[in-house]
């Protein structure tokens, strides 16, 4: 799976778990700009990793690990190469 | 009066109980008040209680001195006002904040929370603390910080109408903040930034007691009777580790599995603010500059933070069979952190 696929195979989870956004930035600041919480990332994470079947450690689900969307994805990438 | 006010806010460095949060959004940046913070907080302690809202048991946890610290903080001047003085001074309850803000008063108090959250009337009330640092009379809004809005610590507006429902329709019995500081009345608390001198330096004294009292787990209750003197089963200092843990197990095997991580949150609020302090006493020569320990203490941080969102996972996916991994990362976490600190603690003995 290429980069492209996997962002945006991500940008549909994205929209499954934040059904209220209007455009998906892959860049933006996910706590800025979409008021991403720490319990709001883990059912991102969590339904992230059922869609791609991989498994983020426990150590992967903290917020500070993310500035944005593309960060998740270059994470996703890591674990499906 | 002016039409609108906002008083200056920090981002919080803790937020883990409201009153942390007022204080951290108030102080956080201040180098005076950085040597009150970095000399308190360092005692945790945690205890049994019957939640305010539902009756549920659970386990209270914060570090000392727990919800005094917005009285006892030399850096604040703290008022209690009742609801009789309030209508006195002011008439109302609107006029009596704008007037405390144009004052540079921060008000703090309990609000009914389902007034302000939900515009239509409903039935049942959830009493909680709101900060209110601002105000906009054109548009008859206040700014407020609260962890209702979107469970985590946060701003909003909310209108004046709603503040004035909100307050209204609490009781003195429904004021826990005044009942757990035995007033039996209904009011407010006004809050006032007191920096401008410094008036509390960094109590190293204090630093090594605590840091000993800590790590020994010692009951330390009876420096705190001034303030609350109803909890007999406080467990404190490291051995909360094993409390929290033991609790978290109840939990998630429970027949209906409750999944309340308030005690993780401060677990993980008191090693994110021992790693600021130990960098505090590093870059004011009290320390030895040490990456390494910085770098250490880190690893504690992180493995509280992963227990914390291993119970987060698990309130999402139900799935308890992963539960054991709580226990390596707090094992880890209290392993580390004992060393660090007990080396933190001979060094500054030393001096």
């Amino acid at each position: 799976m290429d980069k492209d696929q996997i962002t945006k195979k991500l940008e549909e989870v994205i929209r499954e778990e934040f059904p209220d956004l209007d455009d998906v930035n892959m860049n933006a600041s996910i706590t800025k700009e979409y008021g991403v919480n720490s319990v709001s990332l883990i059912r991102l994470l969590v339904a992230a990793e059922e869609k791609f079947d991989i498994s983020f450690t426990d150590f992967e689900l903290a917020l500070d690990e993310y500035e944005s969307f593309g960060d998740i994805a270059a994470t996703i990438a890591g674990k499906i190469s | 009066m002016a039409d609108k006010k906002r008083l200056p806010l920090t981002v919080p460095l803790i937020t883990s109980w409201q009153w942390h949060a007022t204080l951290f959004s108030i102080l956080s940046d201040d180098e005076n008040a950085k040597k009150w913070i970095y000399s308190n907080y360092i005692q945790l302690r945690c205890y049994d209680i019957q939640e305010i809202f539902t009756g549920d048991d659970m386990l209270l946890a914060d570090m000392m001195p727990g919800s005094s610290s917005l009285k006892l903080c030399p850096y604040l001047v703290y008022s209690l006002l009742t609801k009789e003085q309030i209508e006195s001074y002011c008439g109302n309850i609107i006029d009596f904040i704008i007037k405390t803000i144009d004052l540079g008063g921060y008000v703090y108090g309990v609000f009914d929370e389902a007034k302000i959250l939900c515009d239509a009337d409903v039935d049942y009330k959830f009493p909680h603390e709101l900060f209110i640092y601002g105000y906009n009379r054109d548009e008859e809004y206040f700014y407020t910080g609260d962890f209702t809005f979107q469970d985590k610590y946060s701003h909003k507006t909310v209108s004046f109408s709603d503040i004035e429902r909100g307050y209204e329709v609490i009781s003195a019995q429904e004021d826990h903040m005044f009942k757990d500081d035995y007033k039996g009345r209904r009011g407010l608390y006004v809050i006032i930034k007191n920096t401008e001198n410094s008036v509390y330096e960094l109590d190293l004294e204090l630093i090594k007691t605590t840091l000993r009292e800590y790590l020994n787990s010692e009951d330390t209750k009876d420096h705190f009777r001034m303030m609350r003197n109803r909890f007999d089963d406080t467990v404190f200092g490291i051995k909360v580790y094993d409390k929290v843990l033991s609790q978290i197990d109840k939990q998630i095997h429970a027949e209906e599995p409750d999944f309340d991580i308030r005690a993780l949150h401060v677990m993980y609020d008191h090693k994110v603010l021992m790693l600021e302090r130990l960098k505090y006493l590093m870059n004011t020569g009290h320390l030895k500059y040490n990456q390494e320990t910085l770098d250490a203490y880190k690893v504690v941080v992180d493995n509280v933070l992963a227990a914390r969102n291993l119970l987060i996972r698990i309130s999402i996916t139900e799935d308890i069979s992963v539960g054991n991994r709580f226990k390596d990362h707090l094992e880890t976490a209290k392993e580390k952190e004992v060393a660090i600190l007990f080396n933190v603690l001979a060094e500054l003995e030393a001096q």
